[in-house]
C-alpha cells in the first residue's frame, strides 16, 4: 500500500511545479522565455527532453549499439520502424548471431510518441535535438538509421 | 463578447469559491492575528478581499502549472486520497467533541 508516499509524492510534485511557474511569474522579463527563433538559428539549442526524430549514435569506429531485436519495432504503434536484418557466423563462438541489415525508419509517420526509445534495451536509439525537417520531396524522410558499413559494438547483448 | 460571458462566469465562480474558503477556514474578515484589531476605523472588508485575492491567485497559479489535469487524475485524487482522508477527520472530530477537547 502506497497511500501515504503517494500523497508524499504527489504533494513534493505539486510544489516542484509550482515552484518553477512561480520562478518564471516573478523572474519574467522580456525576452527571458521567447526564443527568437530564425535570428537566433545558429545559437539555439534544443532542451534535452525535446522530441525531434529518431536517429542512432555511431561512435568513432562507425560502431553503433543496435543488435536487431525489432523490440521497437514492436513497440511502434503505426509501423514506422523496419529492421531488415540478417544473421552473420561470430568468429569466437561459431555461432550464427543477428545483426541488422538496414534499419529504417519513417519519419513522415513517425509521430514522435518515443515508445521504440523506451523499448530499446541496449539505447541503441535516442531523440535528435533538430526540428527542421521539410523537404521537398517525400521519399527522403525514410530514412536509414544505421550508417553504411557500420556493425554493432562488441559486448551489446540484449 | 458571447466567450466573454462564460468567462467572466467562470471568474465570478472563482471570486465565490474563495470568499467560501475565506469566510468558513480563514477567519473571514477578521484581521490575521489580530494586528488591526485595535484600530477601530480600519475598514474589515479590506482583509477579506485581500485573503479572497491571495486565494485566487493560488487557484490561477495552480492552473497556469497544471493546464491539463485529466478527469482520471482528479476522479483519483478525489475519491482514493481526499476522501479516506475526509472519513478519519470525521472520525477524529466526533472523538474530539466526544472527549470535549477544546484548543
Amino acid at each position: 500500500m502506497s497511500y501515504f508516499s503517494d500523497i508524499y509524492n504527489g504533494i513534493k510534485t505539486l510544489l516542484t511545479g509550482m515552484r518553477v511557474t512561480g520562478g518564471y511569474f516573478i523572474n519574467a522579463r522580456k525576452g527571458t522565455l521567447t526564443q527568437q527563433y530564425p535570428d537566433n538559428r545558429e545559437t539555439l539549442k534544443m532542451f534535452e527532453r525535446f522530441r525531434g526524430e529518431v536517429v542512432m549514435p555511431h561512435d568513432e569506429n562507425n560502431e553503433h549499439q543496435c543488435t536487431g531485436c525489432q523490440k521497437c519495432e514492436i513497440a511502434c504503434p503505426n509501423g514506422t520502424i523496419e529492421i531488415i536484418w540478417d544473421r552473420a557466423i561470430v568468429e569466437e563462438t561459431g555461432k550464427k548471431k543477428k545483426k541488422i541489415d538496414q534499419h529504417i525508419y519513417h519519419l513522415s509517420m513517425c509521430t514522435m510518441c518515443g515508445l521504440c526509445i523506451e523499448a530499446c534495451p541496449t539505447d541503441a536509439i535516442v531523440w535528435a535535438q533538430n526540428f527542421e525537417n521539410s523537404v521537398y520531396d517525400r521519399t527522403q524522410l525514410t530514412k536509414v538509421l544505421n550508417q553504411p558499413g557500420s556493425k554493432v559494438k562488441d559486448g551489446i547483448e540484449d | 463578447m458571447k466567450f466573454a460571458y462564460f468567462f467572466l462566469a467562470e471568474f465570478i465562480n472563482m471570486f465565490i469559491i474563495a470568499s467560501i474558503a475565506v469566510v468558513l477556514f480563514f477567519g473571514g474578515w477578521l484581521s490575521p492575528f489580530g494586528i488591526t484589531e485595535s484600530i477601530t476605523w480600519f475598514p474589515e472588508v479590506f482583509w477579506f478581499f485581500i485573503k479572497v485575492l491571495l486565494i485566487i491567485f493560488l487557484m490561477m497559479w495552480f492552473r497556469w502549472t497544471f493546464p491539463r489535469l485529466r478527469v482520471d487524475q482528479l476522479l483519483t485524487l478525489e475519491w482514493k486520497y481526499l476522501l479516506p482522508i475526509n472519513l478519519v477527520n470525521i472520525v477524529f472530530m466526533a472523538i474530539i467533541i466526544w472527549l470535549n477537547w477544546t484548543l
